[in-house]
């Protein structure tokens, strides 16, 4: 099962790498399971967007990092 | 440190979005020790790669990123030129295994051909990483495996590529892996295709070209992100942080690599090719002094001379063999009657002249040999030479013949962005329609991708251009970035070179559209790699001169036509000259008139004096002034005097100039050589400037005035553009007399096989028509079954040939003629039961006329086709249906329907239609032709309307009115272009009010107009 959120986190992170971030609790990422980057309808005005498929001590992940505005969107959680 | 040892250029063609010259030039800013270059399954830009790399002083390591026969892309690397070689026979292999569009390279021949290559197993699209991403390690393992059993353990390298796709960290985990298991040296890439960031969207624009898709859609070969940019060394040492040695790896191939390519040799066979260069020499003096005495009769001292300097010139140069492949091969056209005329700096030669190569004495002319062939310059000879254009290809297969199918080839062209194409591809990739592409295109000319914007400010009648809206701001910005890149390959129009090892070692040859082998290397870098290049160019006007002299007969010979006739002179004294090759424009109509030419010298001058360099050096009018004795000629330093005298004192030869700075400056011909290429392209007014400076300064240093310098120097760059040599000049103008003399002597003929090479030459068929018609020439119409295929004459007419009928083929014409060689054909209906030819140009042949025999009435037998049609594949038996009737098409309708299917009409003009409604004082393209002042209105059908540039360097437009009775010239100054550039673009048919032009007595009559609108 998914949920999808997108909704924009506050996000700890070293480096590139994320650590952790809070969405109602306290999630802390363990692993990078994937990592890519798109560049999405750009003729429409889309922006680039960096993707990450991730463990945390909770659920798998995927956030969203918009490198145009530097903010990170918690996109979906799933089982 | 870091190299990209995986690079694509434009000549990726529709892969590749930065230009090579900016790659290379952020190599060196990151003091990167190389770069290597590897475009899909070419090497195009080999010579100006490793030519840029080294001025830069970065190694280049020529490559190319190939396809297998299984469809999988491999990085190959040239190690040295052994690799390089085996690097061309593979891409040969590839176009030979695979179609023109797709190299496929065959396994077996990447085994028959991998000494000295170097292999990156390559993209995600290679068979290694396909395997890992299906998850088959093991095949992956044998593909791996595969590649060292090939090329050798030490020349493979596992590929790793991170560019952030989804399945990129996988892929690099498990290259990883093969790395640990089978010893494969690992190293990084980043398969690049642009130099920023930013200009993937370009990329993407020239992939969505490439794929025929628009950005909305989506294609498997679509860029999923903008990551293939030219990475610095710290962002690759970033991106591989865990595998440090697939960077170290980068430099350690660059390490191995040298610049492979052989640039400077000479590769033109030996034309005796079990003996040394001596032979061919004394061959070649023995044909020259053969020639000498047939051309000469009697040798004078100073003629022995120059043979002898040109003669030297060549065996110190070691071209021996180059010319006597070039006699060889007009020795073939002459036996096989095909016509030819060399043309271009070749002409400059007395030697070339001997061998029956050109048909201009060099030697009575006084030419410079040097700007054909020098010590110092120690370029390749180029020799061009035009046939009649039906048996080009045959002399063309002659050549193949003699050298062998492996060492001769046609030469490539690039076919490049420029603004029409730029804006349909991008515009197309960007979504708009086809209405809006063809309404964006509209009025847009020939002109580099990067000045549209400028263009549409520019001219008057891009006002209101669609391409002024706001949403094409960013379709300009692409047409701007992709300016120049080339789209794809093409065949050099006459092209070939002839080598003396496989050509295949030199350079890939791939099929073009035509069927045959073309080079991957075009005119401007073949020369560099050692390859000489023939010219064999088609030109329509031998093939019609060849027609028409067999059609006259035994009444002409051609080769012996007087070269002082009376009548022919006359012709060019009326400026009545449409038709004749190189005198017909309005330019050259006007000039034969005020010029007045009555000998050989004129005409020469005639050819070179409408170009761009002499009439923006204001040469024009002063060479006519002196030339009639009108205007003193002055020399303002006594040097001048022998080199301009022939010309009355104007500088109209490039030879000149060369002579020029020579004489006057003292200047080597090799930097003579260099004036004359910035003075003929004019590309660099920083250049020109420099050399002015050189000039003075030596030219005074010869005791030669300053300010005295200063005005030479201004002749000189006031000539700067495109102008001719002398010699090309001359050769054009023996073909531009002859042309003159059929047309005066034999007008039905020549214009009937005018009519025949069409589309040629400056005007419309129509306008050859009408030409005829006023020269007392009946146009016979259009009929099935007395039309010939092509355009047929006798003495006082011409009858319309089939070929005219728009849609016409090959098939439908012999179908035509077997059928009526049984019977004529007697009706509509027996016509489409015999003839097998499409429903279309059936109609076309009725609206062209064809079957007026049978029933003038048009509308009723066009009406009656679909029905004639049905009932002859629905029976077996063919009935003959009678035809339902109805009223004709009016007179005008007939006409314009005529006209739109044949591009001509037999009978009547437009303007005749208009002419009775056109009130008194709008006259006749004849009455506007007497007249000497004052104001007239002319009206007529807009030929040609054009902007050539002009001495001011304000925009003037010169069109033709043709009417019922002839032409009239019209020139529209800015002022008035500006008031009406879109009507005088646009509108078909002009009604122009303005004042009379005659600069002299002679000269023929034009209009400057005053007021234009569009008539009908």
């Amino acid at each position: 099962m998914s949920k999808l959120i997108n909704q924009p986190v506050e996000l700890e992170y070293a480096g590139d790498f994320p650590l952790s971030f809070s969405f109602g609790q306290n999630f802390t990422i363990n692993y990078i399971l994937k990592h890519w980057r798109e560049a999405g309808q750009w003729w429409a005005g889309e922006p680039e967007l960096f993707v990450y498929e991730v463990s945390t001590n909770r659920c798998y992940c995927e956030l969203h990092f918009l490198p145009d505005t530097k903010t990170w969107v918690l996109y979906r959680l799933a089982d | 440190m870091f190299v990209h040892l995986h690079v694509h250029s434009p000549y990726s063609f529709l892969d590749g979005a930065s230009s090579m010259e900016a790659l290379l030039n952020q190599a060196a800013q990151w003091d990167m020790p190389a770069m290597a270059l590897t475009d899909h399954n070419n090497v195009s830009g080999a010579v100006e790669f490793q030519k840029t790399a080294l001025a830069l002083g970065l190694k280049p390591i020529q490559g190319a990123e190939i396809t297998t026969e299984d469809g999988t892309h491999l990085t190959l690397l040239a190690e040295n030129k052994m690799g390089y070689h085996a690097l061309c026979r593979l891409i040969t292999a590839g176009y030979t295994y695979g179609s023109r569009h797709q190299a496929l390279i065959p396994w077996k021949a990447l085994a028959e051909n991998s000494r000295g290559l170097l292999v990156l197993s390559g993209c995600h699209r290679s068979g290694v990483a396909q395997a890992v991403l299906e998850k088959d390690y093991t095949q992956a393992k044998a593909e791996a495996l595969r590649l060292v059993e090939i090329f050798g353990r030490g020349q493979v390298y596992l590929e790793m590529i991170h560019s952030y796709l989804p399945f990129t960290q996988h892929l690099l985990r498990e290259l990883f892996k093969l790395h640990k298991e089978l010893h494969i040296p690992l190293v990084a890439t980043n398969n690049v295709h642009y130099l920023r960031k930013d200009d993937f969207h370009i990329h993407d624009l020239l992939v969505c070209t490439r794929t025929q898709t628009k950005l909305g859609e989506l294609h498997i070969e679509r860029p999923f992100n903008g990551e293939n940019y030219f990475a610095s060394p710290e962002e690759m040492k970033k991106r591989f942080a865990p595998f440090p040695d697939a960077i170290k790896n980068t430099l350690e191939i660059a390490e191995r690599c040298e610049a492979a390519l052989d640039l400077g040799q000479n590769l033109f066979p030996r034309y005796f090719p079990d003996a040394g260069p001596e032979k061919s020499v004394r061959v070649l003096r023995e044909l020259t002094w053969a020639g000498a005495k047939r051309r000469y009769r009697a040798i004078s001292a100073p003629l022995k001379e120059r043979i002898e300097h040109e003669l030297n010139i060549i065996e110190q140069l070691d071209v021996a063999d180059y010319f006597l492949a070039v006699w060889d091969l007009v020795q073939y056209a002459q036996k096989q009657n095909i016509r030819y005329a060399g043309r271009g700096s070749a002409a400059d030669s007395v030697v070339v002249y001997c061998l029956e190569i050109t048909n201009v004495d060099a030697f009575a002319r006084g030419l410079l040999f040097e700007r054909f062939l020098s010590l110092e310059r120690a370029q390749k000879p180029d020799i061009d030479i035009d046939f009649d254009a039906r048996y080009r290809d045959q002399v063309a297969e002659y050549v193949y013949e003699r050298y062998g199918s492996d060492r001769v080839a046609s030469v490539c062209t690039f076919q490049t962005f420029h603004a029409r194409s730029a804006l349909r591809d991008m515009g197309k990739a960007l979504g708009f329609s086809p209405v809006e592409l063809q309404q964006m295109t509209k009025n847009i000319t020939s002109i580099p991708s990067d000045g549209i914007r400028s263009l549409l400010y520019r001219l008057p009648e891009l006002k209101n251009h669609p391409l002024h809206q706001a949403k094409y701001a960013k379709l300009l910005d692409y047409c701007t970035a992709i300016n120049g890149f080339p789209r794809q390959i093409g065949t050099h129009l006459g092209g070939l070179v002839v080598s003396g090892k496989p050509l295949t070692t030199v350079t890939p040859l791939q099929p073009s559209a035509k069927g045959v082998l073309i080079t991957q290397f075009d005119k401007h870098t073949i020369e560099d790699l050692g390859l000489i290049k023939i010219d064999l160019l088609s030109l329509r006007t031998l093939s019609a001169v060849s027609n028409a002299v067999q059609e006259i007969g035994p009444k002409l010979r051609y080769n012996e036509i007087p070269t002082n006739d009376g009548a022919t002179f006359a012709r060019l004294q009326k400026g009545d000259t449409v038709g004749v090759f190189q005198l017909e424009s309005p330019a050259q109509r006007s000039l034969q008139s005020r010029l007045q030419a009555d000998r050989f010298e004129d005409i020469v001058a005639s050819v070179a004096l409408i170009r761009p360099g002499p009439i923006k050096g204001n040469m024009v009018d002063p060479f006519i002034a002196r030339r009639h004795g009108r205007e003193e000629i002055t020399y303002i330093h006594p040097q001048l005097e022998k080199i301009l005298a022939p010309t009355y004192g104007v500088v109209l030869y490039q030879e000149q100039v060369i002579e020029i700075a020579t004489e006057i400056a003292g200047f080597t011909p090799g930097e003579s050589d260099r004036l004359r290429k910035v003075m003929t392209k004019f590309r660099s007014q920083k250049e020109m400037e420099q050399i002015g400076e050189d000039f003075i300064k030596k030219a005074s240093a010869r005791g030669v005035e300053k300010e005295t310098a200063q005005v030479i120097f201004s002749y000189i760059q006031g000539y700067a553009g495109y102008g001719f040599c002398e010699a090309h000049a001359a050769a054009f103008a023996d073909t531009a007399y002859r042309t003159a003399y059929l047309l005066e002597h034999f007008p039905a003929q020549f214009y009937a096989q005018l009519l025949n090479q069409q589309p040629m030459g400056f005007y419309p068929p129509n306008t050859l028509c009408v030409q005829a018609r006023n020269r007392g020439i009946t146009i016979l119409p259009l009929d099935i079954n007395a039309s010939d295929v092509e355009f047929t004459a006798n003495d006082n007419s011409i009858r319309i040939g089939l070929k005219a009928v728009k849609g016409m083929e090959k098939a439908f014409l012999d179908s035509i003629t077997s059928a009526r060689q049984k019977r004529p054909f007697s009706s509509v209906q027996d016509f489409v039961y015999r003839a097998n030819i499409n429903k279309d140009v059936a109609e076309n042949l009725i609206l062209g006329g064809a079957f007026d025999w049978f029933s003038n009435n048009r509308r009723t037998l066009l009406w009656n086709v679909p029905r004639l049609y049905q009932n002859k594949q629905g029976s077996l038996f063919f009935e003959t249906p009678s035809l339902d009737t109805m009223a004709d098409f009016s007179p005008f309708d007939r006409w314009v329907k005529e006209y739109a299917v044949l591009s001509l009409t037999a009978q009547g003009h437009i303007m005749e239609f208009f002419r009775p409604r056109l009130p008194k004082e709008v006259l006749t393209s004849k009455m506007a032709e007497r007249c000497v002042e004052g104001t007239v209105q002319v009206a007529g059908l807009v030929i040609r309307p054009h902007r050539p540039p002009t001495r001011s360097g304000k925009t003037v437009v010169f069109l033709t009115l043709e009417d019922e009775y002839g032409l009239i010239d019209v020139t529209i100054f800015e002022d008035i272009y500006k008031k009406y550039a879109r009507t005088i673009f646009n509108a078909p048919l002009l009604r122009i009010t303005g004042e009379v032009s005659r600069r002299d007595p002679n000269e023929r009559t034009s209009i400057i107009a005053t007021h234009v609108q569009a008539l009908g």
